[in-house]
């Protein structure tokens, strides 16, 4: 058992006499120098009182309580204003509360007689009272509605200006658009113009050659050493080489520079065609191979069986334009 | 006790008397009488305890006992006065207890309040119903001079039964944010000033 239901159970038996003499004293004592104390015996004195008017004691409870506190008229008036309390209907008591025997017999047209015993200034001031109230509360709220009004009608000053910004913004925003819009096309338009110049410009200078052909002269070293240019930008020489001679099987050709008689190229296997009589070797070289200096270009014959005969030699150059 | 303190029956309570009661409880007047009147409340419910048939002259007679002593020699008196009165009160009791006729008068001589004790249910019927209804129609007129909040109060904590009673007493003191002691205490308090209340509007008629 919690301390307090023990203090409560101790308290109920000092309440209804159950206590030894010693306890009861001590508790007697207690309750003129104890104010809380006091109190609280007092409060639990009533819960019992309430207990039994509401009829909620057990049979040997309601025994004990009647031999402990029905010694005295007083007392049993205490009882009486219990009984009159519970069956007493508050105005603001729960629908659910079960009205009891005694509150049944109390009727509707009872309750209104008993209201109308009430002397009569007592009721006149009463409602003089609600008048009072009413005419406080009407007045208040005049006031507050008066000034809510005014309110709303600020708030739709306020409102019709934000409106008004929120126009000016987009048209702001509108024209930037344009002014944008506008901007981008005169871009595209000046791009295209560009583009039309690159164009045109493109058309008038000079297409640089990538590809150059160059035919050494017949008859090979004997004749004077013939002088090339190759355009710049050429990317690839065809170089062609004619001469007279028995056919070989394939054909040997190297390539060296004059001045330290370095070789920069050769090929071997190479295949003769023939136009007008005269043979010829077509060479592919490399423009980047065939820097401005002179060169000697030897070609050999080569049998099926892999000998090989020397055939006329070239002397050219490659001049700078 | 300092000295046994013995009845005469020929002691009156005189107006000097009193006052100088009141002065040994409080040098303040006011203070001094709200402490009178707590203090008989005590001895009055100290008498209810102990069953006795007057509780009421009970308490009365140990006030004078002690105001007595008081005119006497005050010097002697070395307790406290609640102390002090509980002690002869205690001796009061236990005269009454051993000569419980010592105190009652002709019968013919009582008033209704001081009528010896009767079963309830040997009370007519009648009268019981008409003093009902008049005690319901008391309570009512009390209640509603009470103030808003008071009326609120008393009124949520008498309501429903068992269980739920408990339970709504503890959501009230909740709601208050007070302890369920203190809300007993406040209802009590209430309850006093409505017994009070209604006895008189009885007696009124």
């Amino acid at each position: 058992m919690r301390s307090d239901q023990l203090n409560e159970s101790i308290i109920v038996q000092y309440l209804l006499g159950e206590l030894s003499e010693s306890d009861a004293e001590a508790l007697d004592e207690k309750s003129f120098t104890d104010d809380d104390f006091y109190h609280h015996l007092q409060s639990f004195e009533n819960d019992l009182i309430d207990a039994y008017a509401r009829g909620e004691m057990s049979p040997a409870r309601r025994e004990q309580f009647e031999r402990s506190f029905l010694t005295n008229a007083k007392q049993v008036e205490r009882v009486a204003f219990a009984k009159a309390l519970a069956d007493f209907r508050f105005p603001e008591s729960t629908p659910d509360a079960p009205p009891t025997a005694d509150a049944a017999r109390l009727s509707a047209l009872r309750s209104f007689l008993n209201y109308l015993r009430i002397p009569r200034m007592s009721l006149q001031l009463s409602f003089a009272a609600a008048a009072v109230v009413l005419l406080f509360g009407f007045t208040r709220m005049m006031i507050e509605t008066s000034r809510l009004r005014s309110r709303l009608n600020q708030i739709q000053r306020e409102q019709a200006a934000l409106i008004r910004r929120e126009q000016e913004l987009q048209a702001q925003i509108a024209g930037q658009l344009t002014d944008r819009d506008r901007l981008v096309e005169d871009l595209r338009r000046v791009q295209a113009q560009r583009n039309q110049l690159q164009l045109e410009l493109k058309g008038l200078k000079p297409v640089e050659p990538k590809f150059a052909f160059l035919t050494l002269p017949l008859g090979g070293r004997g004749g004077r050493a013939k002088d090339f240019v190759v355009p710049p930008g050429t990317k690839l020489v065809r170089l062609r080489v004619p001469f007279e001679s028995d056919d070989f099987a394939s054909y040997g050709v190297e390539l060296r520079t004059q001045t330290d008689d370095r070789p920069i190229w050769s090929h071997d296997r190479l295949k003769a065609r023939t136009q007008a009589g005269i043979k010829f070797i077509d060479l592919n070289l490399s423009a980047a191979l065939l820097k401005p200096q002179g060169y000697l270009l030897t070609l050999k014959g080569v049998t099926t069986d892999g000998k090989s005969d020397d055939l006329p030699s070239y002397e050219f150059r490659i001049v700078e334009k | 006790m300092d000295k046994a303190v013995t009845y005469k029956k020929d002691w009156v309570l005189t107006e000097q008397a009193f006052k100088t009661l009141l002065r040994w409880l409080d040098a303040d007047p006011e203070r001094a009488g709200l402490k009178y009147e707590e203090l008989r409340r005590r001895l009055v419910s100290y008498f209810n305890r102990k069953r006795c048939l007057a509780p009421e002259e009970l308490a009365d007679e140990t006030l004078n006992r002690v105001a007595r002593r008081i005119v006497e020699d005050e010097q002697l008196i070395n307790e406290e006065p609640t102390v002090y009165c509980y002690r002869v009160a205690r001796l009061v009791f236990m005269e009454d207890w051993r000569d419980p006729a010592r105190l009652q008068e002709s019968i013919d001589e009582l008033t209704p309040s001081k009528q010896p004790f009767v079963a309830p249910t040997l009370i007519a019927e009648e009268d019981e119903q008409h003093l009902s209804e008049r005690r319901l129609e008391c309570l009512g007129h009390c209640i509603r001079q009470l103030p808003q909040e008071k009326q609120l109060l008393i009124g949520e904590y008498y309501q429903g039964e068992r269980r739920a009673k408990i339970d709504r007493r503890e959501a009230l003191a909740a709601r208050l944010k007070i302890s369920l002691t203190a809300l007993r205490i406040r209802a009590y308090r209430i309850r006093e000033k409505l017994e009070a209340c209604v006895s008189k509007c009885l007696s009124n008629g």
